[in-house]
């Protein structure tokens, strides 16, 4: 058993975590959800640093579609000029969203293109449903260097309960349930 | 219902503690080997963020882990911590972890133990919990407004 961060904090905390299916490198948002217990904390906080160091070259891709669907209504009683005047946090102003993205839509997503920006499928946890769908990911996703990060977790792609993970990036709508997808994978090792 | 609004003076203290979570957050990540003493809390964004006012005290709170572990330990407010206490054992099921319990985590706690021990500091009579107004908690992530949990309704409302 890893040392990872009791539930409490789970359940109060939005943790980037990471993993790997195949050569695919995956972001997740946990959004107050469980964390698989995959790392210890100090790996957790080792793997969040190495992931900050990897310069942001990609292009990326919102997953407008998915966002429109599970996330728009959150923000329907959002005050737009509010949002304009308080912004993106300060060191992500650079990003380069198209110019009809809309003011909500930057402010949602910002985290995750960062994390596309550095290769990685970005993935928010759905609180209502509790699990993860696809937010933004790399133009050119079969360029990542995944030995820039060497902690990251593996899931074998044939573990993956679906096609590839490149079926669940172009079939975007999905949401999937990472947390159990590993722990199925993790009590198959331990039952041999 | 819990007193959702507040002064824009408000709003300004919860978007500069978003701000200073979000940089707090990230500045850990690029500096770490700086900043490895920092509380487990500042490592990684707080699920919620939400403001507190009453008069002229206005104070930001986050979600946080063991604040309320037992009455002894516990960092909040006693006007806080009490009627969660009382309401929290009748939710079904109670979440256990490490001995701990699943409630006074909330951002709105921690919000409004800050001001009432802010007003105590100040020798101002302490209001009821109820009478506090809260600004709408966020996910500092994404800035998207989050509901009140049923034990704050309670408590707050």
């Amino acid at each position: 058993m890893k040392n990872m961060y009791n539930t409490q904090y789970q359940y109060t905390h939005d943790i980037d975590w990471f993993f790997m299916i195949g050569n695919q490198p995956i972001h997740c948002a946990s959004n107050g959800g469980r964390v698989p217990n995959i790392f210890s904390a100090i790996e957790l906080q080792n793997l969040q640093v190495e992931v900050e160091a990897i310069a942001p070259t990609h292009q990326f891709v919102l997953n407008h579609a998915v966002i429109e669907r599970y996330v728009r209504d959150h923000y329907r009683d959002v005050d737009e000029e509010l949002l304009r005047r308080q912004g993106l946090p300060e060191m992500f102003k650079d990003i380069d969203f198209d110019e009809d993205t809309p003011v909500w839509m930057k402010a949602y997503s910002w985290s995750f293109v960062k994390m596309a920006q550095r290769g990685f499928l970005s993935f928010d946890r759905n609180a209502e449903t509790g699990l993860y769908f696809l937010v933004a990911s790399p133009a050119d996703y079969n360029e990542f260097r995944g030995d820039v990060v060497r902690m990251m977790y593996k899931l074998p792609e044939n573990e993956f309960p679906y096609d590839s993970i490149q079926s669940v990036r172009e079939n975007s709508q999905e949401q999937i349930n990472f947390v159990s997808v590993i722990e199925r994978y993790e009590r198959k090792g331990l039952n041999g | 219902m819990v007193k959702i609004g507040g002064s824009d003076e408000l709003i300004n203290v919860v978007d500069n503690f978003r701000q200073q979570v979000i940089n707090d957050v990230i500045q850990y990540r690029i500096d770490h080997n700086k900043q490895w003493s920092k509380s487990a809390d500042e490592k990684d964004y707080p699920k919620v963020i939400t403001g507190c006012e009453y008069a002229d005290v206005r104070e930001a709170g986050r979600s946080e882990r063991g604040r309320c572990y037992t009455l002894r330990s516990t960092q909040l407010h006693p006007l806080v911590y009490d009627p969660i206490d009382s309401i929290a054992p009748l939710l079904k099921p109670i979440p256990y972890s490490f001995g701990g319990l699943h409630y006074g985590t909330c951002a709105e706690d921690d919000a409004a133990t800050k001001v009432l021990y802010s007003l105590q500091r100040n020798s101002v009579t302490l209001p009821s919990v109820k009478d506090l107004v809260f600004a709408q908690p966020i996910r500092p992530r994404t800035q998207e407004p989050v509901d009140c949990c049923k034990v704050c309704e309670n408590v707050f409302g």
